[in-house]
């Protein structure tokens, strides 16, 4: 194999991975909560400033990667417990409500930037050669990542009792109140876990591009595509959806132009969601 | 439809009830209409037209560029620069006996944004001239709303792709061939044959590889590819293959903000050994990219190590009253363009003896500068350009700048004289 | 006559007497200004049309109006065809092609969600704006600049005055049409749908032909409306297409009160107004400030600003009854 086919099929699985783990996070709260999350890129935003920050002050990336989580997810909390929690009843207004909160913390993340855009390196800069085709180490350690994260995630929600309370909660929260354990408090943590795993998507993205204000808001609807394609209602079908979207633009990037082929793409989701939206937008749900 | 309202009694006290309200109602909407557009119209009513400046009255500079949005850091250089400038101006007496005032507009990097400001600063503020962007597509967007319907004075401020020959439109930055041709000259004269071109698909770097690749081809070297990424693109993984595997002696870049410093680390860390040209590298730059800009080639027409007495001891009292845009007067940022323009202006007004823009207008054409930023300048008439001189550089990993060669004055092919 | 068909007369009465005070300033850039509240309040109008008063939640109504702009704006520059009647034709006819198109993918056959519905509009105008960026056929991130003023009867309209009344003119027209369309037996069907699709369809309503009708409509309204834009600014880029403009829309409507009619037009007014001011004085915390009084909104003011008066009205009956 020639080294540029080579590094073509690991663009497409790296592209795909960086897709899918962007999703995680919205596949909790899009996906199992159902809320309409217009502020999902602004906790990849946020995350991705975090760890910029942490590069800024402490000069560690790799700290500011582990820090995202912890304080997206604060962050997510706290919006949970003031905001969110007014609209599940209203996915409209949720949809509303969580842009505006988006709006806001782009805008404000605008005003703080000095410059426009703001370089983080990776923890791990260096590339191996593999058959000619040299590969950036920290793509494929993100590749890693995402295929564990994903998994536990996975095993938590199906296996553990944990996973079996916010399962429950997110399905009949009526039953699960009334068997003694606080759905308020199940529903905020959950967002919080959304929220979190956003954040140290952005967190660990973030060294391949750089950091500037738009970096959730223009991922925001190929997100929602791929969670929507997937189907609402479980953890692993965002991510399908994910792969859905990512593997064949990736595959097309590499033959016409990138725009071209991601437009192409989420035309097609679109299409697709119309004659099989697996009864997810009907009234009265 | 059975009208009950008419034969029940309560029903109707109901029903008047409701029209009262409903009355109500309708006086608010009305009112609350009323309201808006009388506010409308006062907020109208708050700036009359201005009347021509009386003498010795201060004097207008529109000064329009990018103060939110994607080029905001560029924003604030040009904003403190333009102020430096008329401060200094109106230190040594103004202009015709008249003080310099800045009337500062946003364009918020976006065309729209532009075009409104723009619009404010000739239609409502009637400034005497407007001198700014940052962008290709601003300057494109504003120069109808100002030289043309606005009939005022415009003055671009930034090395771009050329062919902006429009009335009443002057350019102070560099043109392509006073940055691409030293460039080239160079990588062929070190050995480089086979060059690959890549850049942001849009005017600007398709104009600016256009003349590299005829330069290229009549110094007898050769393309061996040339690749467009979309603008707002940042994962250039897909355009760092390509350039790894053509492996050229040199590749030749326009990439633009924000994807110039991934781009370049990508490459560089993926292997690629052979020379980076660009028409973008230089203190403000560099360091963005971090230490895979050592090496960069590029050409400007300033940098901070130049030996030119006059630029260091300006720049010294640039960085001195504006601590807020310390190190913020670069190439790149078009700060000598900015202080060029405003100098220029103010040349060719005292020519004219007056700040008729169809006066000044004429006048421009063949005003020069003994003293600038860089060295002297003037423009080459009937080209609506200046001849400027420019300087080879290298970038260094701290993000400095080294000075490999002063290149002296270099004249720009730009519109012919006929287009005046 | 109903009262909102009043009220509309009243206000295409007040403009023409009130506007020769702004004529008087003198002030080009103000004027147009104000033209500009009228052509986006034709956008306005169109999208209480579809969402607060049919129920179809379109998030992405400046694709048409991009799309009516760039249509208009390429006709008088590259093709000089400027008069201003044949341009608002083709501006008509493309909203109805791309009306049409959109309306049955999204309405004929099976319920779609509302949301769905939001989503699909939402992607269209996100799709939309990256292709007129990236086209160069369209100027790509230039936009079309220097669109020549339109003609009408080979008369150019250049003066800032005549633009005025010609974008008063189209938008009065619009919203006395909007009314009689509500005030109608057909405007009671369309809220049936918003109200409830389900039940309106057992009462025999064709939900989908009237989904599709005043989809198309409102996508018209919002073609003319760009075109309209182009022509008046000289200029339209791709942010005309794109989700800044789409989602200044739904705040506007949202903030003025969805289905309240007036509501949204009356947002729309203040805030331009406004935002003419704060462009100036403080632009990047007066979007934050936007982006906060959206989020207040939805959680204190869901009906928007039209619901205050309402608040206190029967505050003060229920005071009365007691």
């Amino acid at each position: 194999m020639s080294p540029s086919v080579i590094r073509g099929i690991f663009d497409v699985f790296s592209l795909t991975s960086i897709l899918v783990l962007l999703v995680l996070g919205m596949a909790i709260i899009v996906g199992m909560m159902k809320v309409f999350n217009m502020c999902q890129g602004e906790f990849v935003l946020l995350g991705a400033g975090t760890a910029y920050l942490s590069y800024q002050y402490f000069g560690s990336v790799l700290l500011g990667i582990l820090l995202a989580p912890v304080v997206v997810g604060f962050f997510g909390l706290v919006l949970e417990r003031t905001v969110i929690h007014r609209f599940y009843a209203n996915p409209q207004g949720a949809l509303l409500a969580t842009f505006a909160i988006g709006l806001v913390i782009r805008e404000t993340v605008q005003t703080r930037m000095a410059a426009q855009s703001s370089l983080v390196p990776a923890p791990i800069s260096s590339s191996v050669n593999i058959g000619g085709a040299v590969l950036p180490i920290w793509r494929i350690v993100i590749m890693i990542v995402t295929l564990v994260l994903a998994l536990t995630i996975a095993l938590v929600l199906l296996k553990t009792s944990v996973g079996l309370k916010i399962r429950a909660t997110l399905d009949n929260p009526e039953l699960v109140a009334s068997s003694g354990i606080s759905t308020k408090w199940m529903y905020a943590w959950t967002y919080a876990l959304g929220a979190a795993l956003a954040g140290f998507a952005g967190a660990m993205i973030v060294p391949l591009q750089t950091l500037y204000p738009n970096l959730g808001y223009e991922n925001l609807i190929p997100m929602f595509i791929a969670v929507m394609i997937g189907g609402l209602g479980q953890f692993a079908g965002p991510i399908a959806g994910a792969a859905l979207i990512a593997i064949p633009g990736g595959v097309l990037s590499q033959f016409i132009n990138p725009v071209s082929s991601q437009i192409l793409v989420l035309c097609f989701a679109i299409v697709f969601m119309r004659f099989r939206p697996m009864g997810i937008f009907q009234r009265g749900r | 439809m059975i009208r009950l309202s008419e034969s029940n009694p309560s029903i109707k006290k109901e029903k008047d009830k409701m029209n009262k309200t409903i009355r109500r109602k309708n006086l608010l909407k009305v009112s609350g209409i009323t309201v808006g557009v009388l506010a409308l119209s006062s907020t109208l009513l708050v700036a009359p037209s201005q009347a021509a400046p009386a003498t010795g009255s201060p004097i207008k500079v529109g000064v329009l560029t990018d103060m939110t949005g994607a080029f905001a850091i560029v924003g604030k250089s040009n904003k403190a620069v333009a102020q430096f400038t008329i401060d200094e101006i109106n230190k040594s007496g103004g202009v015709l006996g008249h003080k310099l005032v800045m009337d500062l507009a946003d364009g918020g990097s976006a065309p729209d944004v532009a075009t409104q400001a723009a619009s404010r600063l000739v239609n409502q503020d009637h400034v005497s001239m407007v001198v700014g962007g940052v962008a290709s597509f601003t300057r494109v967007a504003v120069r109808g709303v100002i030289a043309t319907r606005g009939k005022t004075l415009y003055v671009w401020p930034a090395s771009y792709e050329g062919n902006e020959c429009t009335n009443n439109v002057w350019n102070t930055g560099s043109a392509p061939n006073q940055q691409v041709d030293p460039t080239v000259k160079y990588l062929l004269a070190q050995g480089k044959k086979t060059f690959f071109l890549a850049g942001s698909d849009y005017l600007y770097p398709r104009n600016i590889l256009a003349r590299v690749r005829q330069d290229v081809l009549a110094g007898g070297g050769s393309i061996v590819g040339e690749e467009y990424v979309p603008l707002d693109m940042t994962d250039a993984s897909n355009l760092t293959s390509k350039v790894v595997a053509a492996n050229a002696d040199a590749l030749f870049e326009v990439v633009v903000l924000p994807g110039t410093a991934p781009f370049i680390k990508g490459v560089v860390d993926a292997g690629y050994k052979g020379t980076i040209a660009g028409t973008l590298f230089d203190e403000g730059i560099n360091p963005l990219i971090g230490t895979e800009a050592q090496g960069l080639i590029g050409v400007q027409d300033y940098y901070g190590p130049i030996k030119d007495a006059f630029s260091q001891s300006e720049v010294a009292k640039f960085n001195a009253q504006h601590p807020e845009a310390k190190g913020l007067f670069t190439s790149t940022f078009n700060a000598p363009a900015w202080y060029r323009s405003i100098y220029l202006w103010k040349a060719a007004v005292e020519k004219a003896g007056s700040f008729d823009t169809a006066k000044v207008n004429k006048a421009m054409d063949s005003v020069s500068l003994s003293k600038s930023i860089g060295g002297p300048v003037g423009f080459a008439p009937g080209t609506k350009h200046l001849k400027l001189s420019m300087y080879l550089g290298q970038s260094n990993g701290d993000g400095s700048e080294t000075v490999l060669k002063s290149l002296g004055q270099i004249s720009p092919y730009q519109c012919s004289a006929a287009t005046n | 006559m109903k009262r909102r068909m009043r009220i509309g007369i009243a206000v295409v009465c007040a403009v023409p007497i009130l506007s020769p005070l702004l004529f008087l300033s003198g002030n080009d850039y103000l004027i147009q200004a104000v033209t500009r509240i009228f052509i986006y309040g034709i956008l306005v109008l169109s999208v209480e049309m579809c969402w607060g008063q049919t129920g179809i939640f379109t998030f992405g109504q400046a694709a048409f109006f991009g799309f009516g702009g760039y249509f208009a704006g390429y006709m008088a520059k590259n093709e000089n065809i400027t008069d201003l009647g044949v341009l608002l034709l083709i501006a008509l006819v493309a909203g109805v092609i791309a009306g049409t198109l959109i309306a049955l993918f999204l309405f004929s056959g099976k319920r779609v969600g509302e949301l769905y519905v939001a989503l699909v509009t939402l992607a269209i105008s996100y799709v939309c704006e990256k292709l007129a960026n990236s086209w160069t056929f369209v100027g790509s991130g230039n936009g079309i600049p220097g669109i020549p003023f339109p003609t009408i009867f080979g008369k150019e309209i250049s003066s800032s005055i005549a633009l005025f009344f010609i974008a008063f003119g189209l938008f009065a027209v619009s919203m006395i049409i909007c009314i009689l369309i509500i005030d109608s037996q057909l405007g009671l069907a369309i809220n049936a749908v918003r109200d409830d699709e389900e039940r309106a369809e057992f009462f025999g309503y064709n939900r989908s032909l009237i989904q599709i009708i005043i989809f198309i409509f409102s996508a018209v309204l919002a073609s003319i409306a760009g075109a309209l834009f182009s022509l008046s600014e000289g200029f339209i880029s791709p942010s005309s297409l794109g989700l800044t403009l789409s989602t200044s829309t739904v705040l506007w409507v949202v903030l003025g009160g969805k289905g309240t009619f007036y509501g949204p037009m009356i947002a729309l007014a203040i805030l331009e107004s406004v935002d003419v001011e704060m462009q100036k004085a403080l632009p990047s915390l007066w979007r934050i400030l936007v982006g906060l009084m959206l989020l207040l909104t939805m959680i204190f003011l869901p009906k928007g600003l039209m619901s205050l008066g309402e608040k206190s009205r029967n505050k003060r009956e229920q005071k009365k009854t007691t």
